[in-house]
């Protein structure tokens, strides 16, 4: 049906026109809608049987009763309303992580309206509201106070690699009565970043230039104990520690018995030593592949403190050790291959 | 467990739980005990469940229940249809819902439930009182619907703040009640609907001695009058109810077929010219067929409110009566001519000889019969007493000589004369001497038509209290009031009143065994008697304005008000098309002003033509981001192109003058930003890489 899918692409760009992405977005009434809920559908039929009895009875308190019920949906129609008119979405610029895991994607509630002088009396507060990725069935409720912002605190899983574009938010509401529904759709600009997954059990660093990565795993690596077993290079977690040092399988097993974190003794930094983390030279995997062993081998070689610089098609990097450098590499993978 | 330490889903549950049982309580008097007591017991069982946090009990079970009641409804009422039965299920079915509230949300059918009850309470009372017990169940139900809808953590109790929510809401709501009350069109019923049944204690068209006993006792209202002058003394204010002539048993019933021919009222001597009294009178649905007005109404009276439907008649009795029983309150403006002829004191014999009564003749028979084998002493004590008195002594001196001797014999006027023997006449006029007005009129009937003078006995309304706040005057059940009319040759029906022999005070001064209801009632008096007296008052008035403004605003005072604001001559179907033309005005009015808002909200032309120009930019198939100036987009665009953008150039530097001079110091923008728009539109197209 070409005519059905021009119709749905023109709905498309007219909705895309309508919500442009960005970080912050003022809540009025061009980006709420608002109809009744099914509840408010029945509440309608609730009202025609109560003056339909009442006049059919003659009873004008019936009357009384079916028009205060009647303004009192109206009055519930604005208050529904004022839930989310007048507040200011702000989307907090997120840490990037790996892909696979959750990361919490912060929006400050911001009250743009005048707390003081004269309140339009339909203003019940802003309760009942709830965010929704558009692209998932629960919601999660969001707690307003009026003394300052609030933030609301999203959860979101990164799904591949890259900069990940947000699905649309959805903010709705159905205080007081729940006869209507008011809600709002946000397109977030921000995009979070994504770092390829580490490959599990990737092999050992490549610390030859010479050496073929190949067969890597046959070559112990000197003065770096596996975890499990072998008692030798630990010792207990002391406050300079950096957790990356940490070994958690042993530390759990410590915890359990009443011991602490249990620390790998970190050997000595070989300045001379300085790895060339080359994902050319890994043959017979694709490039997905070699993005995540490069990413394996990058937090390897931070946990060992080694300096070291990446090398994959264009990408170079200088050589160098810390959270800064890790980082600058980890974005250079996420972003490898985007334009 | 306390109250405090209940989660605070259980704690709502109560509440709506306590909305509905308060919601419930006037059903208790309606519905059948069973019913009552089955719905009390489930909104108990379903507290102690949120209270001990217990399951809800299975579906099957409340399916079982449901299908008791039905039974149960079945053999109350002989149907499961009709309003009735209809409630009775209502009742049952909400209490029995809220066995299956098990979320919040799920309470909505309830709310809804809940809001049919006020309004079935409305079919039973629509006093002030159910009014505004009424009111707060609304309240009631609106702060729990807000509850069910309020974030956990807001930090403040949720009860209160919903309470105080729910009130914001409503009070907002109150302007546009008003309005829509005051101008929503009165349209006739649509469809027939079968009565309320609710069959009121009042007047009755039989009487049984003791049915007026319990109306003495009931304190409900039956009229309320208006006059356009002053109120007339109390001794002049009877209300004429049902004409009872025909004996019955012990007692006494109305007389359905009278002959034209042979009524003796028609026969009712003209006074000469006695004065009549305009007065407007509210009826109270009694129940009866009659309307009691003033004595003596000749003239239809006028219904303004009511139907067409309501034909009224005037029987040949001197009452006016209508087909169907009075179910709703009724406006009634009438005219009573003050002159019936009351009983006076005359010793002397007439002068003038008057036409003997006959018994045989065809318009007396029906006021001379006496019921077969009933009253055997009392006829026998009139035969003894007629002979000891004037044999020539016409009826006026018989009824006289009935006065003299209550007077003398030690009758007593008593509310409650206890329980009579055999023969309640006999043994009120011979034994106890003591009883109320219908003993009275009873005992006086049976002696004057034993005697051969036509006599019948007249109910209606007594006396009523004159409201001091707003001179109305309020005519009570309890003022409800026998007494005796015999015919007089020369005078024709003479109103003999034989309570007033023993209790004189109780029509002189409109005075009434007053019993004070109620432990508080009680304290009042022992307080001060004035004060009850006062707060009955004030509650009065307070009742008739409800009356007045609130249940008797129909079609008729609805075009009244709308007169008096200068709109005249608007029918119903005008009215909605103006209500309909207001909304349509007030959506218009707010269209305005949203629209007016987007305006203002619109950045400013210089950011508008500036989008404008990035639009034309990317059609052309440039690069023009959002974040660039003039100047860098043109620096922008000399990347992406070899054509000339000299004149673009300019233009877009005059622009970037503009929009950082002071106001007003440049000319005009729209020239500037046009020519911009052309320029662009003239570079040549890009393809995109």
């Amino acid at each position: 049906m070409p005519f059905v899918s021009a119709l749905r692409q023109r709905w498309q760009a007219w909705w895309l026109r309508r919500h442009p992405r960005s970080d912050t977005v003022r809540l009025d009434h061009r980006q709420l809608y608002i109809v009744p809920t099914p509840s408010g559908l029945l509440y309608g039929v609730l009202l025609a049987c109560l003056l339909v009895a009442s006049i059919n009875y003659q009873l004008n308190l019936g009357h009384l009763l079916t028009f205060t019920l009647a303004s009192a949906a109206l009055v519930t129609l604005h208050a529904t309303h004022a839930t989310l008119s007048g507040l200011t979405l702000r989307v907090q610029a997120s840490a990037p992580d790996f892909v696979g895991q959750t990361i919490e994607i912060a929006v400050t509630l911001h009250e743009d309206s005048p707390t003081r002088g004269w309140r339009h009396p339909a203003r019940l507060g802003r309760h009942g509201l709830v965010a929704r990725w558009r692209d998932e069935a629960d919601g999660t409720p969001v707690s307003w106070s009026t003394e300052a912002d609030s933030t609301l605190r999203l959860q979101r899983k990164l799904t591949a690699r890259g900069r990940q574009t947000l699905p649309a938010l959805e903010l709705s509401s159905r205080f007081p009565l729940g006869l209507f529904r008011v809600w709002t759709v946000w397109q977030i600009a921000h995009q979070p970043l994504a770092w390829p997954t580490p490959e599990v059990d990737a092999p050992p660093l490549p610390h030859d230039d010479s050496d073929d990565p190949a067969d890597a795993p046959t070559r112990r690596q000197p003065g770096l104990p596996p975890e499990p077993g072998d008692d030798a290079g630990v010792r207990p977690w002391r406050r300079e520690d950096r957790p990356a040092q940490v070994l958690w399988r042993r530390s759990a097993r410590s915890l359990a018995a009443g011991g602490g974190l249990i620390v790998r003794e970190m050997p000595p930094p070989r300045q001379s030593l300085e790895l060339h983390l080359d994902g050319d030279r890994l043959a017979g995997l694709d490039t997905e592949a070699r993005l995540r062993r490069l990413s394996a081998w990058v937090q390897m070689a931070e946990a060992q403190g080694l300096r070291y610089r990446l090398s994959l098609g264009p990408l170079h990097t200088e050589a160098h050790n810390g959270p800064g450098h890790r980082r600058h590499c980890l974005d250079a993978l996420a972003l490898w291959g985007a334009a | 467990m306390s109250w405090a330490t209940l989660p605070r889903e259980a704690r709502d549950t109560l509440f709506l739980l306590a909305t509905i049982a308060w919601t419930l309580l006037p059903q208790l008097g309606q519905v059948p005990p069973w019913c009552a007591a089955l719905a009390y017991a489930a909104l108990g069982w379903r507290a102690w469940l949120a209270w001990s946090g217990g399951a809800l009990p299975s579906r099957w079970l409340l399916v079982l229940a449901l299908l008791g009641a039905a039974a149960g409804t079945l053999v109350s009422h002989q149907s499961l249809l009709g309003p009735s039965a209809g409630v009775t299920l209502l009742v049952v079915m909400t209490a029995l819902k809220t066995l299956e509230l098990r979320a919040r949300r799920d309470a909505t059918v309830v709310f809804y439930l809940g809001f049919f009850l006020v309004l079935v309470n409305f079919l039973h009372s629509q006093s002030l009182v159910t009014a505004l017990a009424m009111g707060v169940s609304v309240w009631l139900l609106v702060a729990a619907l807000v509850l069910a809808h309020l974030d956990p953590g807001t930090g403040r109790t949720p009860l209160p703040h919903a309470l105080g929510l729910a009130a914001r809401l409503l009070l907002t709501g109150l302007p546009l009640v008003v309005a829509l009350f005051l101008l929503f069109p009165r349209v006739a019923p649509l469809w027939a609907m079968p009565g309320p049944g609710t069959g009121k204690t009042g007047l009755s068209d039989r009487l049984m001695l003791g049915d007026v006993a319990e109306l003495a006792q009931d304190d409900s209202l039956a009229l309320r009058l208006q006059f356009d002058g002053p109120v007339p003394a109390p001794a002049q204010r009877y209300f004429r109810g049902p004409v009872l002539s025909e004996p019955e048993g012990n007692g006494w019933q109305r007389r359905n077929r009278v002959d034209p021919v042979a009524n003796p009222a028609s026969g009712t001597p003209q006074a000469r010219t006695a004065p009549s009294l305009r007065y407007e009178m509210t009826v109270e649905p009694l129940g009866i067929t009659t309307l009691p007005l003033l004595e003596s109404a000749r003239t239809s009276p006028a219904l303004p409110d009511a139907a067409a439907s309501w034909q009224w008649t005037r029987h040949a009795e001197g009452y006016w009566f209508t087909q169907r029983p009075l179910s709703e309150r009724m406006r009634v403006l009438a005219t009573a001519v003050l002159d019936t002829p009351d009983h006076t004191p005359t010793r002397a014999p007439e002068t003038k000889a008057a036409a003997p009564v006959l018994a045989d003749d065809p318009r007396w028979t029906p006021y001379l019969v006496l019921p077969d084998g009933h009253h055997p002493r009392t006829l026998v004590w009139a035969e003894q007493q007629r002979s000891a008195i004037d044999p020539a002594a016409d009826s006026a001196q018989l009824a006289q000589w009935l006065l003299d001797h209550i007077r003398q014999q030690p009758y007593v006027y008593t509310l409650a004369p206890g329980l009579g023997g055999q023969d309640p006449v006999d043994d009120f006029w011979l034994d106890r001497r003591a009883g109320f007005c219908e003993h009275y009129a009873s005992a006086v009937t049976v002696v004057l038509r034993r005697w051969g003078v036509p006599a019948r006995i007249v109910t209606g309304y007594l006396g009523g209290e004159v409201n001091p706040l707003n001179n109305v005057l309020e005519v009570r059940q309890r003022d409800a009031h026998a007494w005796v009319e015999y015919w007089h040759a020369r005078r024709g029906w003479v109103r003999l009143d034989p309570t007033s022999a023993v209790a004189p005070e109780r029509i002189r001064r409109g005075e009434r065994a007053l019993a004070p209801s109620g432990p508080v009632g009680q304290l009042l008096v022992d307080l001060d008697p004035a004060l009850l007296e006062q707060a009955r008052a004030v509650w009065g008035a307070a009742e008739h304005q409800w009356n007045q403004w609130v249940l008797g605003y129909s079609a008729d005072r609805q075009q009244d008000l709308l007169s008096r604001l200068g709109w005249e001559g608007l029918d119903g179907r005008d009215l909605g098309r103006v209500l309909a033309g207001g909304f349509a005005t007030v959506v218009g009015l707010g269209v305005l002003g949203v629209w007016w808002r987007s305006r203002a909200l619109r950045p400013d032309p210089w950011l508008r033509g500036q989008e404008r120009l990035r639009r034309i930019l990317r059609q052309r198939g440039y690069d023009a981001p959002d974040h660039l100036a003039p100047a860098g987009l043109l620096d922008h665009l000399r990347q992406q192109t070899d054509a000339d953008l000299g004149q673009l150039g300019t233009v877009l530097g005059k622009l970037s003058q503009w929009r950082y001079a002071p106001a007003g110091a440049s000319g005009p923008l729209r020239p500037l930003w046009r020519a911009a728009h052309r320029l662009a539109a003239q570079l040549p197209p890009r393809r995109p890489v």
